[in-house]
């Protein structure tokens, strides 16, 4: 239902026909490129007489995935690296598909671990085709042409030119079938500190994020949505709203209520002015308390098994000593800094969107689901996104598709750029579902762990996922991350999972389930130690298998944060291990109580993801985790009163500050193993070594988030 | 109305009352300034006002009159300078949606502090959220910004 229809073509008399043809774009895509280029060996790499493009799969939202990517190519190509340029690659899942999705599209940190291989063969590839090309050229046999730092050469006869020169016969020069990429030995590039790419754009207010993006005749549009999760528009009045100056159009889609105006600040006003009165029948209207209760009653009961060896239920029954504990975790916004938002073109046939798009695979198929488009119909420009930690990364493209449906009320070719408020993203769930553990360990007359049964209550996310299977016997993979194989040795262990259903949609966000099984299970470690008058560290080195990664990691961050040496009384350390896509970290936090309250001093933190492709990118993922880590921590909560969020910006909803930061101490393990993830590893030890550290030093049980009733 | 923005006098048609943030990027459509929150807490709207750093967010248009107003995109001098070497050193961006507001904020400190302490720089920047986490590498490159100021060139 559309409203102010009749004012329609007046309003927008004469825009629609000159936006059809003739301008052109500030397209990043690669399929704008590939015409113009003349050498395109793979789908990756584009070079013109003028300069090197590297083509990236991944969505750039921060983590430096452009750079990292660009690296290994230029590596392999033995390009020069000042002339290296990124472009986004358009949606082709048949070139660009990631493998641990089996779609195209950036997630659970492998984007690196997943490209390597490939682009080293890309790159390898290229640089044979030029090597030869260079070899026809010059009449003499490639086995005596090198290349370095772009300069090809034959050192014989003197002759040399740049690498790019020869893009136009290096395209006549079939591509090798099994090229050969180099000895890491000779890395120049990968390994080292090289800076990001994106820096220059983005100390100058000059890289355009979706909400800078500009196009002819755009019109800007904000949506209400219904302050209950799972409620709908009743009815409304948008005469107020419509009244409002530079308002165009009012209209009622899946989602809520959509105004559409000349410019962001007037659709806003028109906003405030709708009248809506909602009809929360079908709405979730529970309060956390109530969700609180039920979950904990809920932990009290067996649960689905998701996993169960040896007979952890003998093991308790017979053992001398029963260790018990529950824990919870509570709803987390992601709150990247870049609020949610997507620029939609829709033609009569077809459909353009730019946006920071994560998963172009599925986001194409619910466009073009939702235009009666076939795919192909679609297209997508990936823009730098502002963040994303899970958000951007939505399974049913909501945020996509809600833009695409307000382009399907405004006429064929009005641009429309549809930006959330923070209070939209901090009050529109998609949200870390909130948890409730319940953990009970048997523990041998000499005070070794047999084993424990975890018990998990948390919602499903891959219930939400459009893929059939997901979910099997009850058990959704997503919700025991972590939990179904901890990296200690429990020969009776029994893992239990209620996925119970609540109105409040739910989403991955950084570290996923890991994000509160860890702090769960690494909590409990250290209740056991407690309880068992272990030290922490200890029992872990005890439990862990002897071959564990996490040996090495352990005695770096015991040597570096003093573990063993004797501290202040208003001091304490903390302990807490985690894995995440194929890498390992250990944390120690240092607490400092300051009055009643206490401030974390400081994280030393090790690191072992495999071979390091730039420390200094790695190391900003392992900071960054830390910080986004240790806000929720300290202060990251949505809580619900009457199934309405109770936070709704920076003020209410409290994210780390510089005030808070501690000093972190980092030391990345130097590795040959192929590069494995760091965008989400860091993140979930955190909260467990701060609480396991406040446990230390206050000598009182920790186990709920976030921790700042003990911040007063 | 009239306003002052980056050295240059700029007409704009919009309403006294809205907020300059928008007027910067809507209009005039100097987009380096960002839209984060909308109520004064997070940064990613500072500009400079008469070399003060406000949040464009609350600041209804019309109550800046025509002092000299600087956006990212205008931000120049040696503070500036020496800030925008810094934070390319140290590789501080991450998603670099915060930046804008971190850097005018950084460049304005600089200009009344020559030295900045910690405390210095918390007061400056407790304002300025980055939800990517790179509150370290801001504080080193402040300081290292402030470093190479006093280093006679
Ligand atoms: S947008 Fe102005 S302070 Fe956040
Ligand atoms: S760099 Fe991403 S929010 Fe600061």
């Amino acid at each position: 239902m559309t409203t102010g229809e009749i004012d329609r073509r007046g309003l927008f008399k004469g825009v629609g026909a000159a936006l059809v043809i003739g301008f052109a774009l500030p397209v990043r895509g690669a399929a704008a490129l590939a015409a113009a280029e003349p050498f395109a060996p793979n789908a990756f790499i584009r070079i013109s007489p003028t300069g090197i493009t590297i083509v990236s799969k991944h969505l750039e939202m921060g983590q430096g995935i452009e750079t990292g990517l660009a690296m290994v190519v230029a590596e392999e190509l033995d390009a020069n690296w000042t002339r290296i340029k990124v472009a986004a690659a358009p949606v082709n899942p048949q070139h660009y598909a990631n493998p641990v999705m089996h779609d195209q599209g950036t997630g659970g940190s492998n984007s690196m671990m997943g490209s390597y291989a490939e682009l080293r063969d890309a790159g390898a590839a290229a640089r044979a085709m030029i090597v030869q090309a260079a070899a026809l050229q010059w009449d003499v046999p490639a086995a005596e042409i090198g290349i370095e730092r772009g300069v090809v050469r034959h050192v014989a006869s003197g002759k040399k030119a740049r690498l790019e020169t020869f893009a136009q016969a290096a395209g006549a020069i079939p591509a090798p079938s099994k090229p050969v990429p180099k000895a890491a030995s000779d890395f120049r590039l990968v390994g080292q500190n090289v800076h990001r790419l994106d820096t220059p754009g983005k100390i100058r207010g000059a890289t355009i994020f979706t909400a800078d993006f500009d196009l002819p005749n755009m019109v800007r549009a904000v949506v209400r949505r219904p302050p209950r999760f799972g409620a709908r528009v009743g009815s409304f009045d948008a005469a107020a709203a419509l009244a409002t100056p530079g308002v165009l159009q009012v209209v009622q889609i899946p989602t809520g209520i959509a105004v559409v105006a000349r410019t962001h600040w007037a659709a806003l006003q028109g906003r405030e002015s709708l009248q809506i009165a909602w009809d929360d029948r079908d709405a979730e209207q529970r309060g956390s308390e109530e969700l609180d209760v039920a979950f904990r009653a809920l932990a009290q009961r067996p649960g689905s098994v998701a996993r169960a060896q040896g007979d952890i239920a003998s093991a308790l029954a017979a053992a001398p000593t029963t260790i018990t504990a529950e824990y919870g975790a509570p709803y987390l916004a992601h709150a990247m800094m870049e609020p949610l938002n997507c620029v939609v073109r829709r033609e009569d046939r077809s459909c353009e969107l730019w946006y920071g798009c994560q998963f172009p695979g599925g986001d194409r198929r619910h466009v073009a689901a939702a235009l009666n488009l076939p795919p192909d119909r679609v297209t997508i420009h990936t823009l730098p996104a502002g963040g994303s930690f899970g958000r951007r990364g939505s399974f049913t493209a909501d945020f996509v598709v809600e833009a695409v449906e307000i382009a399907k009320a405004l006429p064929p070719g009005i641009p429309v750029s549809v930006q959330w408020t923070r209070e939209d993203d901090i009050t529109g769930g998609c949200y870390r579902p909130m948890s409730r553990h319940r953990l009970d360990a048997a523990v041998d007359a000499d005070g070794r762990l047999r084993g424990w049964r975890h018990r998990i209550v948390v919602q499903s996310i891959a219930e939400t996922i459009p893929i059939p299977g997901l979910v099997k016997n009850g058990i959704d993979p997503i919700s025991i991350r972590n939990a179904i194989d901890p990296p200690y040795d429990l020969p009776d262990m029994a893992l239990e999972l209620h996925s119970p259903k609540v109105g409040v949609t739910v989403m991955p966000w950084r570290s996923v389930g890991s994000s509160y099984n860890v702090f769960a299970m690494e909590c409990f470690v250290d209740l056991i130690a407690r309880r068992t008058k272990q030290d922490p560290l200890a029992l872990r080195r005890l439990m862990l298998p002897a071959k564990s990664r996490f040996h090495a990691l352990l005695a770096v961050v015991a040597e570096r944060s003093g573990w063993h040496r004797p501290r202040p009384a208003d001091r304490a350390l903390g302990l807490a291990i985690s894995t995440w896509a194929g890498s390992y970290v250990a944390h120690v936090a240092e607490v400092r109580r300051i009055g009643e309250g206490y401030r974390v001093e400081r994280f030393t933190t090790a690191v072992d993801c495999g071979r390091v492709i730039n420390p200094n990118l790695v190391s900003a993922q392992i900071e960054g985790g830390i910080m986004f880590g240790l806000s929720a921590a300290l202060s990251g909560e949505i809580t619900l009163d009457k199934g309405v969020p109770e936070q709704s910006n920076f003020d209410s909803y409290k994210v780390l500050r510089i005030t808070d930061v501690p000093l972190v101490d980092l030391h990345l393990t130097p590795s040959e193993e192929p590069p494995s993830g760091v965008g989400e590893i860091a993140v979930s030890a955190v909260a467990p070594a701060v609480a396991n550290a406040l446990a230390a030093l206050l000598g009182l049980p920790v186990n709920d988030l976030p921790l700042k009733g003990f911040l007063t | 109305m009239e306003i002052r923005v980056n050295g240059k006098l700029r007409s704009v048609p919009d309403d006294g009352g809205t907020p300059l943030l928008w007027v910067l990027r809507d209009t005039l459509k100097l987009t380096g300034t960002k839209f984060g929150c909308g109520i004064a807490q997070c940064g990613a709207c500072t500009v400079l006002v008469d070399g003060q750093p406000i949040r464009s967010c609350i600041t209804p248009v019309e109550s800046v009159g025509t002092s000299p107003v600087t956006t990212i995109e205008g931000l120049s001098g040696r503070e500036a300078d020496a800030i925008r070497a810094a934070w390319t050193s140290i590789d501080v961006p991450q998603c670099g949606y915060c930046q804008s507001g971190q850097i005018v904020s950084a460049t304005a400190l600089l200009s009344g502090v020559r030295n900045p302490d910690d405390p210095e720089i918390d007061s400056a920047m407790a304002g300025n959220i980055c939800r990517c986490g790179t509150y370290s590498r801001i504080r080193a490159a402040i300081k290292s910004a402030a470093a190479s100021l006093s280093t006679p060139a």
